[in-house]
């Protein structure tokens, strides 16, 4: 019996125990279709197979997908929806695998795979995400989800927990199977994502800087050097300098655009005897620039100049305190003063007493890390703490939105527009502004109920202190979860013009099958376009929805072709059709919601018009009526042009 | 990881470019830019620009049906200087749908793509090959016949100094002071 028979029994079997009737013959003719014809992966095909026949016989889904389950309770088969830590990223392996990594969660780690064909954009490695309707796979005994061309991966900016610390033993299993492994390399050879074998000298060691790294070095062969890390959690002895080591699964990875190579608990260290090989120049050069904890720790230093891996002594305010994220932490916060502010950390280890909230302290030798890309301070058991009695008086420093880099600020704004929350955990998303540009900005809902969320109002002019500045595929937005949000009541703020509101006058020269009458999910912060068959994208197929008018095309002047996105109100104005007349000729025609684009097709097609709007990747957003005007023959422009044609001839300019 | 990955290119959009009838019917140069199977075929305006895609308003003088069994449309549409071949079949479903709705001396607005054939008895006919059609007013094609002049009199004035002018040029041994006229007339002919 082939994998395909195989495959299709199990659908039938799946089918017949949801109450449905089983046909072997047409489910396994489907897969091959799908696995020969159409190049589908065994797990994709059997997935859309099981969906069509579940939806042909009307049994009801199981929503599993849509419960978020705890990476510890994921069970084979399972489809489930996680979120969790990117905690490690290594190499696919086989060119059917884009991917693979470990993901991990508070509860639990497990190795995840994306397929080549589900042509996902990679993770990063320390980002958190939302995977949603992956399949939990068991191979050899060992867990692992797969993602998938149907899977909805959703990155969740600003989350900090700490995750289960399982993904080592996972690591070192990975390592295991990897075939690479016991084969010896130069470091000169390493690349990115390899588990590697290598021996070498230890030229210089230094402190992990941070709780989570015991210890930091170059190791060196005759070929090059490299800088190693050693996680706290590998519980391996440091190394120490002069002496050769054979470091036998190790990963190597790339931070800050620099390869290093990582020590898990799965990497066997030995102690050889001196080869008397002479390493590698490079060596030296690396040790001078080996990140140790640097700055001066007896003098006070500003908040703002602090950098990572700096070793520093700051006199700061606590201006907020978040609830611990973990058991590892004691309290976590914003300290700031006079320069700025940054977040803290304080590990349980430190055995500090608790810093209270809009005190000074005085912090002695804490370390300056670095999380997201953005600054964090760590309190740890060296770190001394004594408060400051007297009561400072703190200007938070307002920092433009053009000047804005990752970590916390202090900014002056104005509402400008209201986005669709597309999660459950988001409480307002959208858009806010000052006079050097606009930035998204994020709401989190509490965890504690108790506590209300302040909720922006549009042109409303707000002064916001100590919010998070987060960073995600070069974008910068801004996190208010936590901050201080005053609002300045009758002030206004004209925003700049930072090239993203554009205007385009030309030809509607295509619309797009999206345009027209169209029908929207209700589900709770959906509002997703549905098919024709009111399919929705993340909440499939929906009996309720909302009629909304939309047109999506494209506005050309002859120099250039701009994709514009007309809302209601624009659309209402440009084509002169209300949603209300809109949902009666789909009612009354025979062609159905056709009708209403053909009529936008007629009206539209060809036609001059001014569209003005928020210029998001690329297309012009354009949302009220006053954006869109249609342009009409001028006759003042005529004989402008005549003029022009005339005065030019003979090529005499004067 | 933490390597910026290779910025994706994004697929941009080809413009329509505006140019008379009387311009266009002298096109001779077809190119390719690239080796990719995909890259995008342009044909040189004599007044010197590539243009992929072009757009174009006028009134239908002859609508007809073609062909035995893959029918297609044939349709004349004139604007001030001269006519535009434009052609909608098989693989342009949505245009020859839009045709069969239109009536001869109707106005009309039209994308498509320029294509260079040679008849067999060696004469060389450029046609369009339509995308979409639409009716519309006469105030919409008064509006493009300025349009059009004026981008065809920014062309002639940049003549000879912009990279594909100079292909132009070379190309087809021609004078800008052609298209200054063949503007000025075009807008003589709008009297509203």
């Amino acid at each position: 019996m082939d994998k395909i028979t195989e495959t299709a029994e199990r659908i039938s079997r799946t089918i017949e125990e949801r109450g449905g009737t089983q046909d072997t013959e047409k489910i396994e003719a489907k897969l091959r279709l799908l696995i020969n014809e159409f190049f589908l992966t065994a797990e994709d095909a059997e997935r859309q197979v099981t969906n069509e026949v579940m939806r042909e016989q009307q049994i009801p889904v199981q929503r599993d997908a849509e419960d978020k389950k705890q990476i510890a309770e994921l069970q084979p088969n399972d489809w489930a929806t996680i979120e969790g830590k990117v905690v490690m990223i290594a190499a696919g392996g086989n060119p059917a695998i884009a991917q693979r990594g470990i993901i991990a969660d508070e509860t639990g780690a497990v190795e995840f795979v994306i397929w080549d064909k589900a042509q996902l954009t990679p993770l990063e490695e320390n980002a958190w995400y939302r995977i949603e309707s992956c399949v939990a796979d068991e191979y050899k005994e060992k867990l692992s989800i797969k993602l998938h061309s149907g899977t909805n991966v959703v990155p969740v900016p600003g989350m900090s927990r700490i995750v289960s610390q399982d993904w080592h033993q996972i690591a070192e299993k990975m390592a295991g199977t990897s075939k690479d492994t016991p084969k010896l390399k130069t470091i000169a050879s390493l690349k990115p994502d390899e588990w590697t074998t290598i021996e070498g000298k230890v030229t210089k060691v230094s402190e992990g800087g941070s709780p989570a790294i015991s210890q930091r070095g170059i190791i060196a062969d005759a070929t090059d050097a490299i800088e190693f890390v050693i996680w706290s959690k590998a519980e391996l002895s440091p190394l120490e300098e002069g002496n050769w080591y054979r470091i036998e699964s190790a990963v190597a990875d790339i931070y800050k655009e620099k390869l290093n190579l990582k020590f898990h608990s799965g990497t066997k260290i030995t102690t050889i005897s001196d080869t008397g090989t002479t390493v590698s120049p490079a060596a030296d050069e690396m040790g001078a620039t080996l990140k140790t904890v640097s700055g001066n720790p007896d003098e006070v230093s500003e908040i703002a100049s602090a950098k990572p891996n700096d070793w520093v002594t700051v006199e700061g305010k606590i201006v907020a305190l978040q609830p611990s994220p973990s058991p590892a932490i004691a309290q976590k916060g914003i300290i700031a003063d006079g320069s700025g502010a940054m977040e803290f950390v304080v590990w349980e280890k430190a055995g500090a007493e608790p810093l209270e909230e809009h005190k000074w302290y005085r912090i002695e030798k804490a370390t300056i890390d670095e999380y997201r890309g953005a600054p964090s301070m760590n309190i740890q058991s060296g770190t001394v703490i004594s408060s400051i009695t007297e009561d400072r008086s703190l200007m938070p420093v307002i920092t433009t939105i053009a000047d804005l880099a990752p970590g916390v600020a202090c900014v002056r704004v104005k509402m400008l527009d209201n986005w669709e929350v597309r999660s459950d955990r988001m409480f307002q998303t959208g858009l806010v502004g000052d006079e050097t540009g606009r930035m998204k900005f994020v709401v989190w809902k509490n965890r504690d109920e108790e506590t209300q969320e302040t909720s922006l109002e549009e042109d409303k002019v707000y002064s916001i202190y100590y919010a998070g500045v987060d960073e995600y595929n070069e974008r910068y937005s801004l996190n208010l979860s936590g901050a201080t949000i005053f609002e300045e009541e009758g002030a206004d703020i004209d925003i700049g013009s930072d090239g993203r509101d554009e205007t385009i006058s030309g030809v509607v020269i295509h619309m797009s099958a999206g345009s027209g009458l169209i029908k929207r999910c209700r589900a709770e912060g959906c509002n997703r376009a549905l098919s024709r068959q009111n399919f929705c994208p993340v909440h499939e197929m929906q009996q309720e929805f909302r009629y909304d008018l939309r047109i999506t095309g494209v506005i050309d002047d002859g120099i250039t072709a701009k994709n514009v996105i007309m809302q209601r109100d624009a659309v209402e104005k440009a084509t002169g059709l209300t949603l209300e007349k809109a949902i009666e000729i789909a009612e009354v025609s025979p062609l159905g919601p056709d009708d209403v684009f053909m009529q936008f097709h007629d009206r539209l097609m060809g036609r001059y018009i001014t569209c003005n709007g928020l210029d998001i990747d690329g297309t012009i957003i354009v949302r009220d009526a006053d954006s869109v005007n249609l342009i009409t023959y001028d006759q003042g422009e005529h004989a402008m042009l005549i003029n022009r044609a005339e005065g030019l001839k003979g090529g005499d300019l004067s | 990881m933490n390597t910026p990955k290779e910025s994706q290119r994004r697929y941009i959009r080809e413009p329509a470019r505006r140019a008379f009838a009387a311009e266009v019917r002298e096109v001779r140069l077809t190119f390719k830019d690239g080796e990719d199977e995909k890259s995008p075929v342009y044909v040189m305006l004599p007044s010197g620009i590539r243009c992929n895609r072009l757009f174009f308003c006028g009134q239908v003088t002859r609508k007809e049906l073609k062909g035995e069994e893959n029918t297609f449309y044939s349709v004349r549409v004139q604007d001030p200087t001269g006519i535009f071949f434009v052609s909608a079949g098989m693989y342009q479903p949505e245009a020859k749908q839009q045709i069969s709705r239109i009536d001869e001396s109707a106005w009309v607005a039209v994308v498509g793509k320029a294509q260079v054939r040679d008849t067999p008895d060696g004469a060389t006919f450029v046609s369009i090959r339509a995308e979409s059609v639409a009716e519309i007013d006469e105030d919409t094609y008064r509006k493009w016949v300025d349009e059009t002049a004026g981008q065809t009199l920014d062309r002639a004035d940049a003549f000879d100094q912009t990279e594909d002018s100079k292909k132009a040029h070379e190309f087809y041994a021609n004078d800008p002071e052609t298209y200054r006229q063949m503007a000025l007339q075009a807008l003589q002919r709008i009297t509203f």
